[in-house]
């Protein structure tokens, strides 16, 4: 699996399980910020990035141990989560 | 209701099949007398015994909600929020901590639950939606409206079938008038979903009940053959007098009396008779000495279930006996043909008679029976 294919499939995410209007999705870059209360980002919260994280688990296969681990700067940002999701799967 | 405490109503808002606004938005829905009934178009409808309903058009909610506050609420949740928004608006009143809110509701958020339950069957526990949780409770909607309008008073949820929305607005108007809250917007919302449409129909709960004649919505008459369905939400600022004067408020109504109770019956008999010691209306004509003759109209909620119009009819005659036959009073005055059951009807019922009275009527009594048994009166007049 490419970044690019693990990109796609998160903001497919992002439509279809956090209800972003696509228009919207269509604006993201890799960089933009997902956490709200930083300046242009998508303005996710802790309910989004829970909703977030099981649904990526069960698309990609794989786990996401959000008690042992801060995940602060893996859910900075789409780059930083594909990254993440690829190294996961033993791809990166 | 004692003196310090009297209840009046100061705004209304609404989301339904036929209007969206304010009090003139109920004004002209009311006038107007728009057929808002036909084949439902949201869902497919192949194969149901019933075919009809009375929808809101989805562009009614994506006009008035930010699409960040509408995606994380569910599709009963932004009707809920919409239409306590515009009540607040048409009673200019500020959030705090002397607003609250009541909402009713008959069957919640019934979407949200089936997709949660299906996402558990079909990924068992990487399929429970986080997102989606908070909106299988009943309390969601009230939740979600408090948030948007910034109540910080008592949050109540009531279910009830067919007179939830009554029930609603006479709580809320206990709350007011014992003083636990200055304000509280109340009222009612459904939204029309498949799985409970579909449902419903097969159980012959919908016209055409049992397949007898065409299906269409005919409360009290000859032809009555069960409800149809509609969906929206309506909602009012029931505020004490007192503190309504002080800010200036205009006052639409008074609410001379809310009372509730419930008759003893088997539930969901299939021709319910009883009568009811207890009356509501019989309690508040006593407490606010008004006279039967003196009533203008009385809305009921009789919706076209032949067994609960005839049921409602008979408890209205036995607590009215000498106005049995006066027009708008016996049998009393349904809107379901115009917005299609739902829990937003109670408030519907209440709106229209404080409409009534601010044009001159004498009181109102808006009267609610459902088939187990739950029995809603509440008075409506001029405020003095």
């Amino acid at each position: 699996m490419t970044q690019k294919e693990v990109l796609d499939d998160l903001k497919a995410i992002l439509v279809e399980r956090l209800m972003f209007d696509p228009s919207r999705v269509a604006e993201v870059t890799s960089e933009t910020r997902l956490p709200a209360g930083v300046e242009g980002s998508l303005g996710l919260d802790s309910l989004d990035f829970l909703e977030l994280s099981i649904t990526i688990e069960h698309r990609f296969g794989i786990v996401i141990d959000g008690e042992t681990q801060d995940l602060t700067e893996t859910f900075l940002s789409l780059d930083s989560l594909s990254r993440f999701v690829l190294a996961r799967m033993g791809v990166a | 209701m004692n003196e310090e405490r009297r209840v009046v109503i100061t705004g209304m808002g609404t989301v339904n099949a036929s209007s969206t606004g304010g009090t003139d938005a109920v004004l002209s829905s009311l006038a107007l007398r728009r057929p808002t009934i036909r084949t439902v178009r949201t869902f497919a409808i192949d194969g149901c015994p019933s075919c009809l309903g009375a929808e809101v058009e989805e562009s009614v909610l994506t006009t008035r909600l930010h699409p960040d506050v509408a995606r994380r609420l569910s599709r009963v949740c932004q009707l809920t929020v919409v239409a306590c928004r515009l009540a607040v608006e048409d009673s200019r009143i500020e959030g705090g901590p002397q607003l609250g809110v009541v909402v009713g509701t008959e069957y919640g958020d019934i979407r949200s639950t089936v997709d949660f339950v299906e996402g558990f069957i079909r990924y068992r526990h990487s399929g429970l939606s986080p997102m989606t949780f908070p909106n299988v409770l009943m309390s969601s909607m009230a939740g979600a409206a408090a948030i948007a309008i910034g109540a910080k008073a008592p949050s109540v949820t009531v279910n009830q079938a067919t007179v939830a929305g009554d029930l609603a607005v006479a709580r809320a108007a206990a709350l007011v008038a014992g003083g636990r809250a200055a304000a509280v917007v109340a009222g009612g919302v459904d939204e029309l979903c498949e799985a409970l449409y579909r449902r419903l129909a097969q159980m012959g709960a919908l016209s055409p009940m049992r397949g007898m004649g065409v299906e269409g919505c005919h409360p009290f008459a000859p032809d009555h053959n069960g409800p149809v369905l509609g969906e929206g939400a309506t909602f009012l600022v029931l505020e004490d007098l007192a503190y309504a004067r002080a800010r200036g408020a205009t006052i639409r109504a008074e609410v001379l009396g809310a009372a509730w109770g419930n008759i003893p019956t088997a539930p969901h008999t299939a021709r319910p008779s009883q009568a009811d010691a207890h009356s509501p209306v019989l309690r508040l004509l006593d407490h606010s000495g008004i006279a039967p003759s003196a009533l203008a109209r009385c809305y009921g909620s009789g919706n076209g279930d032949p067994e609960v119009d005839d049921w409602e009819r008979a408890l209205l005659a036995r607590d009215l006996p000498d106005h049995s036959c006066r027009p708008g009073l016996s049998p009393p005055v349904s809107l379901a043909p115009l917005f299609g059951q739902h829990a937003g009807l109670g408030a519907l019922r209440v709106a229209a008679g404080a409409l009534d009275v601010s044009q001159g009527t004498g009181p109102v009594l808006v009267h609610g029976i459902a088939r187990g048994g739950c029995r809603t009166a509440i008075l409506v007049g001029s405020p003095v």
